[in-house]
């Protein structure tokens, strides 16, 4: 039997939802961009925990969150973000014992480790590089100028001196290093889910 | 108050916690403030694209490259993460023009200079090389990228050649090894060392450059030993963005230098493109077993 039989119904009403969405902006209308947010902190919570359904699990999370908003109508927990870190810390442990309790029917699983590929992988592999590269140009033809311009000196390999440039190009914009950072890394993201999207990974 | 600023959490932890290094306990903390925090999972997310960019680019050396590799890399989703910077790093850097790296254009300028004309020169000026900057990232990419492939795939196809050539005949192949042994360093020419390169430490420091010297036929590099406690070595030249050897060394002693021991190397010139390599030390000791001994990470610039 795979986890995901394992797992609740991750299926949630339009209302549950909706009441999920308010109580994770926390009385700042986000848009659900603060949902977005905290489920890819889950997600990478979960990946650094070595569990290869992150994904799957940062659902799980918010969908028991977003059940108990609907059963209790509250959550009194400050900041909701930390709620949601005590909920993921259970759905780990029980991932993790599901995991245990599931290890023979995994004997014959290939490890997700990079491993030496065949010569048809490798063309594959070629032609999936090939794919991505198309679609990255693509995908940056949809970017402003003025975002391109920005990526291209943030990111530049300047060494010892990628701070300082980073400190002349927020003073340039006018804005701290904080939200530079914040506004190159979502350009960055972007790009890797148009590039994702683009290329069928998702 | 945000945890964060309770207890300071420096860029070098993130980092350590990143490639799995830190004890539990501060794993643990980290884990909690990468959700909770909103500038520790901002920080986070920097100090990640850094090191995965670094990775890419070649930069990283000792026992920091080798957490990347066994410990980042056993993720699918970082995986993903190193696929796609390998594409955008090579975008962004090609996409660098010399001249643009001091910026004049877009030097702010005192409001009472804001004569039409010159406003209309600025923008002109900003449009072209926005114009440029979009067009080299586009051709750039493509260019670095398929060069990469290409080597790739002629390297595999050498390698696949010589397996087949060396199949038929061990012995032949047993005894040119044996010969090569004996003469690692072909004396066709006097080598003069062109680049001297000392063991990696756990700091990521900046990387050796080279450039080579033009009508050079073979280039010289001197690999620093921390102690020389093998009886052969063998180097292999790594390409660390596409992550294949596209060269190696014969066995061969290690030499005295002057601050110790050290193993010399001759490489053609026209093997070494201006991008980061990778010099991977093995030894061999009297029993006959292999083993890495450590790398070396060096760049050549354009001439």
């Amino acid at each position: 039997m795979s986890p995901e039989v394992l797992r609740e119904d991750p299926k949630l009403t339009q209302i549950a939802f909706t009441r999920l969405l308010v109580w994770l902006d926390d009385g700042i209308e986000s848009h659900g961009e603060r949902y977005i947010e905290v489920r890819r902190r889950l997600v990478s919570y979960f990946d650094r925990r070595g569990r290869p359904s992150a994904d799957e699990l940062a659902d799980d999370t918010l969908n028991r969150i977003a059940r108990t908003l609907d059963e209790v109508g509250v959550i009194e927990t400050k900041p909701p973000a930390r709620y949601c870190y005590v909920v993921a810390k259970f759905v780990l442990l029980e991932d993790l014992r599901r995991d245990r309790r599931h290890v023979p029917l995994d004997e014959g699983r290939v490890p997700d480790g990079p491993r030496p590929a065949g010569r048809r992988e490798l063309g594959e592999e070629r032609a999936d590089r090939e794919h991505r590269l198309d679609c990255l140009d693509r995908c940056l033809e949809t970017l402003k100028p003025e975002q391109r311009e920005l990526i291209v000196e943030y990111y530049a390999e300047v060494r010892q001196k990628k701070i300082e440039r980073r400190r002349e190009l927020g003073k340039r914009l006018g804005i701290t290093m904080n939200a530079l950072a914040i506004r190159a890394w979502r350009i960055r993201e972007g790009l890797m889910t148009c590039v994702q999207t683009c290329a069928g990974r998702e | 108050m945000s945890p964060s600023h309770e207890i300071a959490v420096h860029d070098q932890q993130l980092v350590r916690y990143l490639l799995g290094q830190l004890p539990p306990d501060d794993a643990d903390r980290i884990d909690e403030l990468s959700v909770v925090d909103d500038d520790i999972a901002a920080r986070l997310r920097v100090v990640e694209d850094d090191l995965v960019d670094a990775y890419v680019r070649g930069a990283l050396s000792g026992d920091t490259l080798k957490r990347f590799e066994s410990h980042y890399l056993s993720s699918p989703l970082r995986r993903e993460r190193v696929a796609f910077a390998r594409s955008f790093v090579s975008a962004v850097d090609r996409a660098q023009p010399p001249a643009a790296r001091t910026a004049p254009m877009r030097a702010v300028r005192p409001r009472w200079i804001s004569a039409l004309s010159v406003a209309a020169a600025v923008l002109l000026a900003a449009c072209a090389g926005l114009l440029l900057q979009s067009i080299r990232l586009g051709r750039g990419l493509k260019d670095a990228e398929r060069a990469r492939i290409a080597l790739d795939q002629r390297t595999r196809d050498l390698e696949r050649q010589i397996a087949e050539l060396r199949a038929p005949n061990q012995t032949v192949a047993s005894e040119r090894e044996h010969a090569r042994e004996s003469s690692p360093a072909p004396p066709q020419e006097p080598l003069r060392i062109a680049l001297v390169l000392l063991p990696q430490t756990r700091a990521i420091g900046p990387v050796p450059t080279l450039r080579v010297p033009p009508g050079a036929a073979r280039i010289g590099f001197e690999l620093r030993l921390e102690s020389n406690d093998y009886s052969r070595y063998q180097v292999g030249l790594r390409d660390p963005a596409a992550n294949t050897t596209v060269w190696r060394s014969g066995w061969a002693a290690a030499r005295s230098s002057g601050a110790g021991s050290a193993v010399v190397v001759a490489l053609p010139s026209e093997l070494l493109k201006p991008q980061h390599y990778t010099f991977d030390l093995a030894g061999r000791g009297p029993d006959g077993g292999a083993e890495v001994v450590g790398s070396y990470t060096f760049e050549i610039v354009p001439r």
